[in-house]
């Protein structure tokens, strides 16, 4: 049976690998509930020091699995409420955290890179937002891309929609780290191995600090932007765009 | 509008903002802000608008309050404060998009306006900053906004410094989003950015803003009421008044 999700961990570093290349690692709701069987492995694994985030093939993640379930309140709806829930507890795992982004990171793809401590990403990449102009609304990912590049850049970058290259993506904050596509995996070792030497109650402390310092404990508003997200995609305008994307296909 | 100092215009689902005293370059009086508030309760009212397009006409969008009325009735100061407090408030919580375009200078009350609106477009050249504490005046009634769009550490530095920084500097910093070479260039590129936003979804845009407003404070009248009290709050000061006094008389 092919697994959704690899994990694996090596002198201390976890890798969690999407495994669903054909579809350049969307996001179905199997592939969420995977995602978060792994992440719940490593909170309970104490010999993790970093996490490794990335995806299998062409592209880190190209996003939310729309065509599946588009007509499908409910399962959308579960969908939504399944990544909210796996973006904070990436966000809360005691370790920090490194995605790898080689391709594509969109939409809550995009989501998964910028709630990680660090991103390493290549200047071809195509990362950024295109909800609006799907008649969808990012509410699941604002909250941690504000907390990314801050409230005002997030908002041009969201209202705007589209997606941007991976070199702008690292000049705007989305990405912490930049490298040639040949050197990605090389630079993302060489960063996980750098933070297994620290220590390892003083990085937990500080990484704690930091999420309670900007509100990455909170649930209210990360329980409310799942629904809200869900009831713009159940309307008829966003059903009728998604409909004319997915007949052009 | 009587006075004309705002115009606005509707065209494809977009509203466009029009400050208009070239000759004071676009100084907000009394009558300015009356006529912009109106402008802007029409564009909110408007279902079938979906974007709005903010920006001054001659050579700057706007230089921050009319001081020279402010001389002669020094109780003046303190109702500018609380009309600008409203404005800022009324770009950001209007429905629509907001897309500013500034070219020439945004200074004082003129970039508090600018760090209200979405989306930013702007010119290297473009001059912005708050050099105002040599008046007696506190630009404190800007914080909210300021800080959300350069973060904590930039604002306080362009807030106490006093300093004007380039376009090239603010679009750095965050206040601005998109950089033109020229202000020539600045209202043809932030057009064709309206034209992008009427191309998503009105719906989408409508709910996305006001999740944004909701998560980062936007819609939190106390964030913006207590600054606002503390400009306002020393803006009739025997020091404002002397020093706003000395500096109209000095003007070249």
């Amino acid at each position: 049976m092919c697994e959704l999700v690899h994990n694996s961990v090596l002198d201390g570093i976890a890798t969690v690998t999407m495994n669903r290349p054909q579809k350049r690692n969307a996001l179905s709701i199997e592939l969420i509930e995977a995602l978060e069987q792994a992440i719940e492995s490593i909170e309970r694994d104490d010999s993790v020091r970093v996490l490794i985030l990335s995806g299998e093939g062409e592209a880190f993640c190209a996003g939310m699995d729309l065509q599946g379930v588009m007509a499908d309140a409910d399962g959308m709806r579960r969908m939504l409420r399944g990544l909210s829930r796996v973006l904070r507890r990436i966000r809360r795992l005691p370790m920090p955290t490194i995605a790898k982004v080689q391709g594509a990171a969109v939409g809550g793809g995009c989501g998964l890179m910028v709630v990680t401590d660090f991103a390493i990403t290549h200047p071809e990449a195509k990362v950024g937002y295109p909800e609006v102009s799907l008649g969808l609304c990012p509410a699941v990912v604002a909250p941690w891309l504000i907390r990314k590049i801050g409230p005002g850049r997030a908002r041009a970058m969201l209202l705007a929609g589209g997606t941007i290259s991976g070199q702008e993506g690292y000049e705007r904050g989305l990405a912490t780290h930049l490298a040639d596509r040949d050197h990605l995996e090389a630079e993302v070792v060489k960063l996980a191995r750098s933070l297994t030497e620290a220590g390892v109650l003083a990085s937990r402390t500080t990484k704690t600090w930091l999420n309670e310092l900007d509100g990455s404990l909170e649930d209210a508003a990360l329980d409310r932007a799942a629904d809200l997200s869900a009831d713009v995609i159940a309307s008829a305008e966003a059903q009728a765009r998604l409909r004319a994307l997915f007949g052009r296909e | 509008m009587p006075n004309d100092l705002v115009q606005l215009g509707f065209e494809d689902s977009i509203a466009t903002i029009v400050l208009n005293d070239p000759k004071r370059r676009n100084a907000m009086s009394i009558v300015m802000f009356d006529e912009l508030d109106e402008a802007l309760r029409n564009v909110a009212a408007r279902s079938d608008i979906h974007v709005s397009l903010l920006h001054g006409n001659g050579k700057a969008f706007c230089s921050g309050f009319e001081l020279g009325a402010a001389v002669d009735d020094p109780t003046l100061m303190k109702q500018y404060i609380d009309r600008l407090s409203a404005t800022i408030r009324s770009l950001r919580r209007l429905p629509q998009v907001v897309v500013a375009a500034v070219h020439g200078a945004a200074i004082a009350g003129g970039c508090a306006m600018v760090s209200a609106c979405d989306i930013v477009i702007a010119s290297a050249t473009a001059k912005f900053g708050y050099p105002v504490h040599k008046l007696g005046v506190s630009p404190a009634v800007n914080i909210p906004t300021l800080q959300q769009a350069m973060g904590p550490g930039a604002a306080r530095s362009l807030l106490m410094g006093g300093e004007l920084i380039d376009g090239t500097t603010a679009h750095r910093q965050g206040l601005v989003h998109h950089l033109t070479n020229d202000d020539e260039a600045v209202l043809v590129k932030a057009i064709s950015m309206c034209q992008r936003l009427t191309e998503q979804s009105p719906q989408a845009l409508r709910v996305t803003k006001r999740w944004l407003n909701e998560l980062d404070g936007s819609l939190d009248d106390d964030l913006f009421d207590g600054p606002r009290d503390g400009s306002a709050e020393i803006a009739d000061s025997d020091e404002a008044v002397s020093r706003l006094r000395d500096f109209w008389s000095k003007r070249g």
